[in-house]
């Protein structure tokens, strides 16, 4: 039931990515930029090389907030990954540290996405 | 004083101000903090990309940021970020406070001795000997809390710097240094 709370507030977030966004190119950075920081995080706590388990939605929402970070939108977004992290936290789905270590794994995949891999090279985010 | 000086400053001053604030409150509360300080930060920047710009975000942009950023900000957030990397992958307090003198003296004394250096790197000539030296040499302070592991992590780190990469420093040298620290320890 906890883990369907955090789907549907991806599903939400997804949404809104559809809504506020446009243009085709800049929807597949965000998705792109989700499915880095999904893959990102579990391969983290698969490895086991750390002791901490980025949370994967929490980690999905912060990639997705930091691409709206020049945008009047990003408020929704902002929100929605707090309350993505608070029902992880809740739900015990994710500790303190798994949420925390979540925001690095997502602004770098949204960094890795928008400055490495050629889409738009940075420029006209 | 050059501005970069004066940001470099800045840089190993929050360092050392991190590294106090994790020996005056437990590792929990100093994740929260620096999570907390970075969603701050990120509200902030949001904020100045609308043009609703505070006075006193103005004068630190105006005072310390550097004029080819990507955005103003951008490498304070990062260099918050690396922080939260350290402060989050890694559990005992020792290894990262030696992270954190790491990134904030060894990168900072880089900065300020290597764009006076003369001997460019072979292969990143953005990047001078005397910087990668210099951040070796400054990173040794980690010997004192994690051992010779240390000694051996400074040198990895420094070479991590030197290469020329597109991720922002103060991502990438707490990459390293967690990735070593895991892999050596």
């Amino acid at each position: 039931m906890t883990g369907l709370i955090s789907l549907a507030i991806m599903i939400i977030s997804l949404a809104a990515v559809v809504i506020t966004e446009k243009r085709i190119q800049k929807q597949l950075k965000i998705i792109a930029t989700v499915i880095v920081a999904a893959i990102a995080s579990y391969i983290i706590g698969a490895t086991g090389l750390v002791l901490v388990n980025p949370g994967i939605y929490p980690a999905m929402s912060f990639g997705l907030m930091t691409a709206y970070l020049n945008k009047e939108s990003f408020w929704i977004f902002f929100l929605l990954a707090l309350a993505m992290c608070f029902f992880e936290a809740w739900s015990d789905s994710a500790n303190l540290f798994g949420i925390a270590a979540a925001l690095p794994v997502g602004l770098l995949s949204f960094y890795l996405i928008d400055n490495n891999l050629g889409m738009n090279n940075g420029k006209g985010r | 004083m050059e501005k970069e000086d004066k940001r470099q400053l800045v840089h190993i001053a929050i360092g050392i101000a991190a590294v106090v604030l994790l020996l005056s409150i437990q590792r929990p509360q100093f994740v929260a903090v620096t999570f907390a300080i970075i969603l701050l930060g990120l509200l902030l920047i949001n904020l100045r990309f609308l043009d609703k710009k505070l006075e006193i975000v103005e004068k630190i942009v105006g005072l310390f940021e550097r004029e080819n950023v990507r955005f103003a900000g951008w490498g304070s957030a990062c260099y918050a970020t690396g922080v939260l990397i350290i402060a989050t992958f890694l559990t005992g307090t020792d290894s990262i406070i030696a992270g954190i003198i790491i990134l904030a003296l060894g990168d900072g004394m880089a900065s300020i001795i290597g764009k006076r250096g003369r001997i460019k790197l072979p292969f990143n000539r953005n990047k001078s000997l005397e910087g990668t030296l210099a951040f070796f040499v400054f990173s040794l302070p980690a010997y004192v809390f994690i051992g010779q592991n240390g000694i051996a992590i400074a040198l990895i780190c420094a070479i991590v710097e030197s290469l020329d990469l597109k991720l922002d420093d103060n991502l990438i040298i707490p990459i390293a240094y967690v990735l070593t620290y895991m892999l050596i320890t």
